[in-house]
């Protein structure tokens, strides 16, 4: 994608922006579902493209072809972590784990940064394309949060966790689209970026929950996790980038079990916080509001588990055993695309293999084999009545069916915007007009723009990795700090993405209607987090100069 | 006929529509990026597809806009 002739012009940046604004205002702020919001940004992404940006009605149909492609292997994670949803709720599992949880420690608090933060993120380190989400929001909603929290903190969560999580691909990809001049410096600055980002997101979960009495309650986990989390991602991160998530993350589940015995042994102080649901918090309601059964015969702990458990037992065998990832990753297809181009010049390059799909290394057939050993295990105990198969089956499509429609539409508008060049629009637009240090403070929200549209850190490094490094050149600054604060912002971005925010509500059972309900939970928390993003990044380039060599003086 | 007024099924046929367009824009255009019948059928399909679940949002909304002009 070059777009030497794309001319940057205000009418043109303002077109560029539109479709977003108005799926952001139709989404949050007149509360539409998410398949009409996202229907309207695609029909005048798609008009825009072909009247303003000099795109081909077969470079806007191809695009949006990509998109669908892409929209598919995100429903295939929807609709297992849904049909695993629906089968741990008719067993009456989410009930037991519950109590299970319960009799290791009553404290909600300790739920909560338990299963919204510390695993979420454990799960990120290894996995990606929603597994976390998939896996958290379900066990969240078990332990009594309300559905819309239920996927709001544990995106919260993990945010951070985007950059050197999924084994470091999201790094990886940015040291090979974009030089930092000095990489340990840009690896460091990274991860004080997001040492930043996580402890706010502990703070958040924490003053969410009971605001400063639960902050004040949450003290000794917050700063334990914090250290091990910061400790070790600082530490690890210029030594081995793959494993700077895996190794904190690992270390802090242990010493969040251990605080559980040790230190949240007692119910919380905060009484009646406005995350949990009122009533009996043992029964899930779904996102109909209806209440789920009442189980009638006791499960014990590790059963009910057992699911999520045989989940994370096939990721972390998968992703982490050479010998079972090699052969089960070289399964892989993508479809090929040829070469597209504007008239701006905005060229997208032939691919043979676009955007590759490994069905066996996939997070949906890891969803998908767990729902299947749980349905028939529950199913042969009893726990799982004869006549409720064709009820689970029918719930999981039907509740499926909006959120994919959303997808399906959402999608397609960001490789629209995309392959006619309006991303770049954007973003060539803010470094044409900022002087220094304001594009330091702007750096992140171009990351977290690339983030958002495509939902993957990984995506919106390699969309935007070379034009940051670009701009902070010709602008004077760092690039060791333009480029962390990009990865960061992708981070960011890539978490509250609309489809990561309608996998979350697919795998509690909740409407595609309630997106901008849960985007709105999660905006506070990414504008301040972007925000310090940007003022760390102003201070580095104005302690850290460019030399007259091009490298940091 | 009652389960097509049911939302979620609506969509339903709303991603097939998309799907089917999809995959014939793919056939049409794939081998040089150029616009034949196939694809225009495709394009068609895949843009009713789209549009499906914003329309019949729209026609919910100006049915209860009427209901409401009427009450009062």
């Amino acid at each position: 994608m070059t777009g030497a002739d794309l001319p940057i012009t205000l009418l043109l940046w303002l077109a560029a922006a539109a479709p977003l604004a108005a799926v952001f205002v139709l989404l949050v702020g007149l509360r539409w579902k998410a398949s009409s919001a996202a229907s309207v940004g695609y029909f005048l992404a798609a008009f825009i493209a072909l009247l303003l940006f000099e795109a081909s009605l077969g470079t806007v149909a191809l695009q949006s072809v990509k998109g669908v492609w892409d929209a598919l292997f995100i429903a295939y994670v929807i609709a297992p972590a849904l049909l695993l949803y629906e089968i741990s709720d008719e067993a009456g599992a989410f009930g037991a784990i519950r109590r299970g949880i319960e009799a290791i420690t009553p404290n909600d608090l300790l739920h909560i940064l338990a299963f919204g933060w510390v695993f979420p993120f454990f799960l990120q380190s290894i996995t990606g394309f929603g597994a976390p989400i998939a896996v958290a929001a379900p066990l969240l909603l078990a332990m009594g949060l309300k559905p819309l929290w239920a996927v709001a903190i544990p995106i919260i969560g993990h945010a951070w966790g985007k950059t050197f999580g999924t084994l470091g691909v999201a790094w990886e990809a940015l040291t090979q689209v974009a030089d930092a001049a000095d990489s340990l410096l840009a690896i460091t600055v990274t991860g004080i970026m997001l040492v930043l980002a996580d402890l706010l997101a502990g703070f958040t979960i924490a003053w969410l929950y009971g605001r400063w009495r639960g902050v004040r309650e949450a003290l000794p986990a917050l700063l334990v996790v914090g250290v091990i989390h910061a400790a070790g991602q600082l530490a690890i991160a210029p030594i081995a980038p793959n494993l700077a998530n895996v190794i904190p993350g690992t270390l802090a589940l242990a010493a969040i079990i251990f605080l559980a015995r040790r230190v949240y042994n007692q119910p919380s102080a905060v009484a009646d916080s406005p995350l949990m649901r009122q009533g009996d918090p043992g029964t899930p309601v779904t996102g109909g509001g209806e209440p789920g059964p009442i189980p009638e015969r006791s499960m014990p702990l590790g059963i009910a588990f057992g699911p999520y458990l045989i989940l994370i037992g096939l990721i972390l065998a998968v992703e982490l055993i050479p010998f079972l990832n090699e052969p089960l990753s070289s399964v892989r297809f993508g479809l090929s695309f040829p070469s597209l181009a504007t008239g701006y010049g905005i060229v997208t390059n032939a691919t043979e293999a676009y955007s590759e799909f490994s069905p066996l290394t996939h997070p949906g057939t890891f969803l998908l084999v767990s729902s299947l050993i749980a349905f028939w295990y529950f199913r042969s105990r009893g726990y799982i009545g004869a006549g409720r198969v064709d009820e689970i089956a029918i719930d999981t499509v039907k509740t499926s069916i909006p959120t994919v429609m959303a997808l399906f539409a959402f999608l397609p508008l960001a490789l629209v915007l995309q392959g006619a060049g309006m991303v770049l629009e954007l973003a060539r637009g803010i470094a044409q007009v900022a002087s220094g240090p304001v594009y330091a403070l702007l750096s992140p929200v171009i990351g977290s723009l690339g983030g958002f549209l495509t939902g993957s850190a990984l995506s919106s490094n390699i969309l935007f990795g070379a034009l940051q490094q670009q701009a902070a050149e010709a602008l004077g600054l760092h690039p060791a700090f333009v480029l962390a604060a990009q990865t960061a912002g992708a981070s960011i971005g890539a978490s509250i993405a609309i489809s990561t925010v309608l996998l979350g509500l697919g795998a509690v059972g909740a409407g595609s209607e309630q997106t901008g309900n849960a985007i709105r939970k999660m905006l506070p928390y990414a504008a301040v987090t972007i925000l310090a993003i940007g003022l760390i990044a102003i201070i580095g380039v104005l302690v850290f100069p460019v030399g007259a060599n091009g490298t940091g003086g | 006929m009652a389960w097509l007024r049911d939302r979620a099924w609506q969509q339903g046929i709303a991603i097939l529509l998309a799907l089917a367009g999809a995959v014939l824009i793919y056939f049409g255009a794939r081998p040089a990026g150029e616009l034949g019948g196939v694809a225009l059928t495709g394009i068609v399909l895949f843009a009713t597809g789209i549009a499906l679940p914003l329309i019949v949002e729209l026609l919910r909304m100006h049915r209860e806009d009427t209901a409401r002009s009427e009450d009062v």
